[in-house]
Formats: structure tokens, C-alpha cells, sequence
């Protein structure tokens, strides 16, 4: 299943923006939605019925909302009021906002920029600490002195 | 040839594997039929940069976003806890934190010790040779001397290194004078004295560090005779007349197969088990194989899981070691007259994820950064781990509008949180903050229930002496049908606040070993 073939461009839009507010810029580092990780997300969790049916339900719920149709669009919207109505879906649409969540951070924690600048590179996480792999027998000291207290039957 | 084979069993899985192990090992003819397939290690994730997303998809333990070819849907619009597990050779195994505690002997009496629910039919002293034997073959890592449990032999295994984090946690447990000690568990911690680094996210941990039972039972139950039939679903238990089963009808490439024996064992866990019993209804079983009790799918219990984690001060890197076997308290296990609950829980200590799992327990928006800047290799969690109590009310029926990819009918789940298990988390809540607290967390975050968090299935086919209340005897035989048994953890009565596998295990060495002594 593409994506393209699901969403239009005014849903594209969408989903970079709430990219944007659930993942803002920081010092050093783009806006998910304006980093241009949509088209990661797309490679890497689009290919699934389950993830395009759940961004679909969002953007239906986003479409249908009433604030959203007075105004015109979503882009019409305050930021205070997008994230409320994000809020609201998080509420009451759990298990499709959870998707969306794990699709957004699963993308943006994928990213090398973003992954060097928090020091999660291949050196850090094949390291092998050394000082720590040794089991200290007087840690139990304390809790061996507890009287053995599981219940007899 | 027709009654050639001593044992079908269906699913070779945590307990599939064990019964087919110690039967063909005596000498019997078995066959397992497993809806997956042979996991290779290079189907593994092994980059460990790529197992988050790999966790997200491909390996996520809810069956419903994987949807593998070999899992079924399952509808848990009327759950709060949806379950979880995966389909394969090794089964959840394949899967698992390896965190391989036991039952009490309490968890197997609690109507004669707290006048609630129901009695086992069996008790700690019938399986705790099984928990033996099993630890043996399973590699348990662990240390001896636990003054919440019965004594047990010394482990296989040495214990796993605390790490820092540990240590805090364990010095924090001291201090308020609780109870804590090293997680038993299925880990290699041999293979750790050289490979201490980061393991991954959500127990996608280097297939050499860990037991499974494609690889501790199956090997040799394979040099023993067994045959393993791979991507074959289980469609209906034939039988040869109301008591007698003749063989069992699977799906292996399309086509319809019929396999026959002498003996049907069901080790599919406790949403697979039922469901194969429910769809081999027949006229004089109209409610399907073993339900005469009409119990049959009911009494499901899960372990409710609450969540709290909490941040440490400094920039500590606590990402080293596996990320859940590190250690467990149970001070608080037992029923407490004093308390308004029955029964208890533990604590799991859990230790810090990748980034991207790191992210999901944070909040989104504009303070997100932040708190992963504070939070990122600087937390201890806790997963507190409550008995459920069963509850008929609580069950799984077959679910003819979403079908798999045979076409056989999806499962749907009901299930409510109860009132006693809420209370066991706030009260829980209450006291991991005290640890944590005491640990130097500044900083909380808090999950009062565990949505994909049904890991643990149990109950749905309990064992009991009395037929109108159970749906099988005290050896896993269906009161029913003579020659149909049970190993998985539908057989359980009551849920203790533990993880069930090693129980699950032990109980089907237990149903092989009074099958090779002829009890029944």
C-alpha cells in the first residue's frame, strides 16, 4: 500500500504539522515535520495496513472536528488549539494516537543527525563496559539478615 | 498409519517444547504442529540502532499490528489490556524478558489461605521438582537464598551483575528495610561477564545471551524423535467418538490436513488453547471439545501491570545489561489483613530503553526535548506486576467476523479490570514511589495500567477435581475426552503476581512425567 495513493497533499500537510508540534526544534535541530522525516516515515512504517489505516482515522477525526470545520482547516487554528484537539485524540482515539506516536518518534529517533546528537552511535551502543560486569556478593549482606518470610502451606 | 503417534501437540511454544522433550525422551512418538515457523538469528534484528523500530513493527508483541501470516485478530475493543504474544518455534520464548521467578506455595491455596477464589488441584510441592528440572534446561541465572521464596537449589547459573543502577535500587530497598533480591531468570549470565553493553529495547536481546526453548529443548527433543511440522493451524480436534479424540485437522499451505494419534496436547497458551477447543464444536460438544463445565474460555486473567519510572540526577548512562532481569521485591505479595485488598504484587525493576521507547514515555510538544535530555540513560523503572483473580465474567469467544488468513474465526476478548486488582496497583503506586523516592528520583513518570501489557494469558481452561467447575482434572487430562490434555497456562486457577513461564513449563513436565507413570 503507498502512501501517496492514500493521502492527498492537504493530509500530507497534516501530518507534518502534528510531526512538528509533537516533535518542536530544538537548539541544534529541525522540527520533525520540517526536518523532512515524513518521507522516512513513510519508507519505514507505511508499507503497513495497520499503521496507514490508523493515520487515516486520525485525519478523518481531525477533518470531522468542529473546530477544524469553522475555521476552514487545521492550518487555520491556533498552535494552543492544535494541540488541544491532538490532546483530545490521544484521549479518545488511544490506540490510533499510539501508532501515530510510535511512527512520529520511531522516525525521529531513526535519524542519524539526530541520533550523533544525543550520542547514540554505533560506538556508544556496541561499547562494552567493563567496570560493571562483575556480581558483588556483599550487595545481598542486608537482605540476607530478612527472615525467610514466604508463607507455608 | 493410523494411531502411529503417541502425542500430537499442538504449539511448540514454552510448554509444547518441554512436553514434547521429556515424552519422546521416554521413548513416545511425537509430533508438534506449530502455526510459525523456524526463527534464524539473521531474522533477528540485529542492529541494535534498528530494533525500535524493529519492536514497533515487525517484532511488536501485539499480534494485531505484526500480523504476521500465522496470527489471528484479535478484537480487545472490550479490554483495557490487550494481549500479547508470538507464533513460532520457541514461541514467546523467541520474545520474552526471560524473567523466571515461581509461584509461592501460597499462589497454589489462596481459598484455604485467604478464603477467596479457588484451590489448585495440585500444590508448590507436586511442580517444584519440575521447576527444577526445568531451570536446569532453560540455563536459570539466579542466586540462592531468597527469603521471600522456598529454598531451591543453586542456580545454574550465576547471578547477573546489578549494574549501577541496580545497586542504587538495591541500597534504596535496604534502607526502607524491604524486601529485594537478583531476578531469577532465563539470561546467560556467562555469556554477560564479556558482554556487558547495551541489550535493546523491549527484549530483542542477542539471541546467545538468552534461553528459548527452540534451542534448550527442541534440539534434543528432535534427536529424541521428535517432528516438528512448521506453519501449520490447528482447524479442529477430530473426534472418534463423545470421549475419544482421533487426531486433529490442520491448515498447512491452503490445504486441509489430517493428522492422526493416540493422545492430543493442546500447548497453544490460554487465548490459542480454547479457541481450538470452541472451534471443534460438534453436535454432542456444541459449545466445544471439554466445556460440558460451560468454563471453557472463561476466568482469563492477565497480570494488570502499572508503570512508574523515575529519573535519577546526573548524566548516567544506565543503558548496561538486560533491560528487565535485574532484581524484584516482593514485600508486598502476601494478602495483608490490614490492607483492602486480597493478595499482592511485585516490583521488576526495569532499566533504560533506546531512544525512541526513552521518547514514547515521555509527554510530545514543547517541553519534549527537555525531558528526554533529563530523562535519556538517567532512569530506574518499575513494572509492578498485580495477581489477577478469575473472574468468569472475564473470557474469550471465538470471533467469526474477523477471520485469519485461513479463514478460521479471530478471538474476541472481554475482559474488566477488577476492583481488588486496582486497589493492588494504587496501593503498588503508593509504595514504588516511597522507592523511588529513596532511590534520588526527582522526576515521575507514571502509567497506572499497562494497555499492551497482556503477556501473561491464563486461566481459560482451568484444572480442578470437580468437573462442573473445571475443565480438566489435576493431570491436564480434559474431564470430557479421555485423551486430550493441557500444559499451557490455561490450566491456571489462580495468576500469583509473577511471570508465569516457568510455572507454565514445570506444569507440563509435571502432566508428561504422571502420563509416563501411567497417572491420568
Amino acid at each position: 500500500m503507498k502512501f501517496k495513493e492514500i493521502f492527498n497533499d492537504n493530509d500530507k500537510r497534516i501530518i507534518k504539522e502534528i510531526m512538528n508540534i509533537m516533535v518542536p526544534e530544538n537548539e541544534e535541530i529541525e522540527a520533525a515535520g520540517d526536518k523532512g522525516l515524513f518521507n522516512e516515515m513513510e519508507k519505514i512504517f507505511f508499507d503497513s495496513k495497520v499503521h496507514v489505516n490508523s493515520f487515516r482515522r486520525i485525519l478523518d477525526a481531525i477533518h470531522l472536528n468542529i473546530d477544524v470545520r469553522l475555521s476552514g482547516s487545521f492550518f487555520s487554528l491556533t498552535k494552543e488549539n492544535k494541540i488541544e484537539i491532538l490532546k483530545n485524540l490521544e484521549k479518545n482515539m488511544f490506540d490510533e494516537f499510539q501508532i501515530l506516536k510510535e511512527s512520529i518518534f520511531g522516525t525521529y529517533y531513526s535519524d542519524s543527525e539526530v541520533l550523533k546528537k544525543i550520542g547514540w552511535d554505533n560506538d556508544f551502543i556496541n561499547k562494552t563496559e567493563v567496570k560493571e560486569n562483575v556480581w558483588n556478593p556483599k550487595i545481598l549482606e542486608k537482605v540476607k539478615k530478612i527472615e525467610p518470610f514466604w508463607k507455608k502451606i | 498409519m493410523k494411531n502411529i503417534i503417541d502425542y500430537i501437540v499442538i504449539g511448540a511454544g514454552a510448554s509444547g517444547s518441554a512436553f514434547a522433550w521429556k515424552m519422546s525422551k521416554s521413548g513416545a512418538k511425537v509430533v508438534c504442529l506449530e502455526q510459525g515457523d523456524y526463527v534464524k538469528n539473521n531474522q533477528y534484528p540485529l542492529d541494535k540502532k534498528n530494533i525500535e523500530v524493529s519492536a514497533l513493527k515487525d517484532w511488536n508483541w501485539n499480534p494485531n499490528i505484526r500480523k504476521n501470516k500465522f496470527d489471528y485478530p484479535i478484537d480487545n475493543s472490550n479490554s483495557p489490556i490487550h494481549p500479547l504474544m508470538y507464533s513460532s518455534v520457541g514461541g514467546s520464548t523467541l520474545h520474552y524478558t526471560a524473567h523466571t521467578p515461581r509461584f509461592h506455595p501460597s499462589d497454589f491455596k489462596v481459598k484455604t489461605m485467604d478464603n477467596i477464589s479457588s484451590d489448585w488441584p495440585i500444590s508448590y510441592n507436586d511442580l517444584e521438582k519440575f521447576y527444577d528440572e526445568n531451570d536446569e534446561i532453560m540455563l536459570c541465572s539466579g542466586v540462592s537464598g531468597d527469603p521471600a521464596n522456598p529454598p531451591r537449589p543453586k542456580r545454574p547459573l550465576g547471578p547477573i551483575p546489578l549494574g549501577k543502577d541496580g545497586e542504587i535500587i538495591a541500597s534504596a530497598f535496604d534502607k526502607l528495610h524491604w524486601h529485594w533480591w537478583p531476578s531469577d531468570s532465563y539470561v546467560n549470565s556467562e555469556y554477560f561477564k564479556n558482554n556487558w553493553k547495551f541489550y535493546g529495547s523491549h527484549a530483542l536481546m542477542d539471541r546467545n545471551s538468552i534461553s528459548s526453548t527452540d534451542q534448550n529443548y527442541l534440539k534434543q527433543a528432535s534427536k529424541f524423535g521428535t517432528k516438528i511440522i512448521t506453519n501449520s493451524r490447528v482447524s479442529k480436534i477430530i473426534l472418534e467418538n463423545n470421549y475419544k479424540a482421533r487426531g486433529v485437522k490442520y491448515i498447512k499451505d491452503g490445504k486441509e490436513h489430517l493428522i492422526e494419534g493416540k493422545n492430543i496436547v493442546l500447548a497453544s497458551n490460554a487465548i490459542g488453547t480454547p479457541r481450538i477447543l470452541l472451534m471443534s464444536a460438534t453436535n454432542n460438544h456444541e459449545n466445544g471439545i471439554g466445556n460440558s463445565s460451560g468454563i471453557l474460555g472463561k476466568n482469563l486473567m492477565f497480570h494488570p501491570y502499572s508503570f512508574i519510572r523515575g529519573v535519577l540526577p546526573g548524566n548516567n548512562k544506565f543503558f548496561y545489561g538486560p533491560n528487565a532481569n535485574i532484581l524484584m521485591s516482593q514485600q508486598f505479595y502476601e494478602t495483608d489483613q490490614n490492607k483492602d485488598f486480597y493478595r499482592g504484587f511485585t516490583l521488576q525493576m526495569v532499566r533504560n530503553n533506546g531512544p525512541a521507547f526513552t521518547a514514547l514515555e515521555l509527554g510530545w510538544g514543547d517541553n519534549h526535548h527537555n525531558e528526554f535530555k533529563r530523562s535519556f540513560g538517567n532512569t530506574v523503572g518499575f513494572s509492578i506486576i498485580a495477581e489477577d483473580l478469575p473472574e468468569e465474567t472475564n473470557y474469550i469467544s471465538l470471533d467469526n467476523k474477523n477471520l485469519d488468513s485461513d479463514g478460521l474465526p479471530g478471538i474476541s476478548v472481554n475482559y474488566n479490570l477488577s476492583t481488588n486488582s486496582r486497589k493492588i496497583l494504587d496501593f503498588a503506586m503508593r509504595k514504588t514511589r516511597e522507592v523511588l523516592i529513596q532511590a534520588g528520583a526527582e522526576i515521575l513518570y507514571e502509567t497506572p495500567l499497562m494497555r499492551y501489557a497482556g503477556w501473561h494469558l491464563m486461566g481459560t481452561a482451568r484444572m480442578g477435581n470437580d468437573p462442573k467447575n473445571s475443565v480438566t482434572n489435576k493431570f491436564g487430562r480434559l474431564h470430557d475426552v479421555e485423551n486430550i490434555y493441557i500444559v499451557d497456562g490455561s490450566l491456571f486457577v489462580t495468576s500469583a503476581s509473577v511471570n508465569p513461564t516457568p510455572t507454565i513449563q514445570a506444569l507440563a513436565l509435571y502432566v508428561a512425567e504422571n502420563l509416563i507413570r501411567g497417572q491420568s
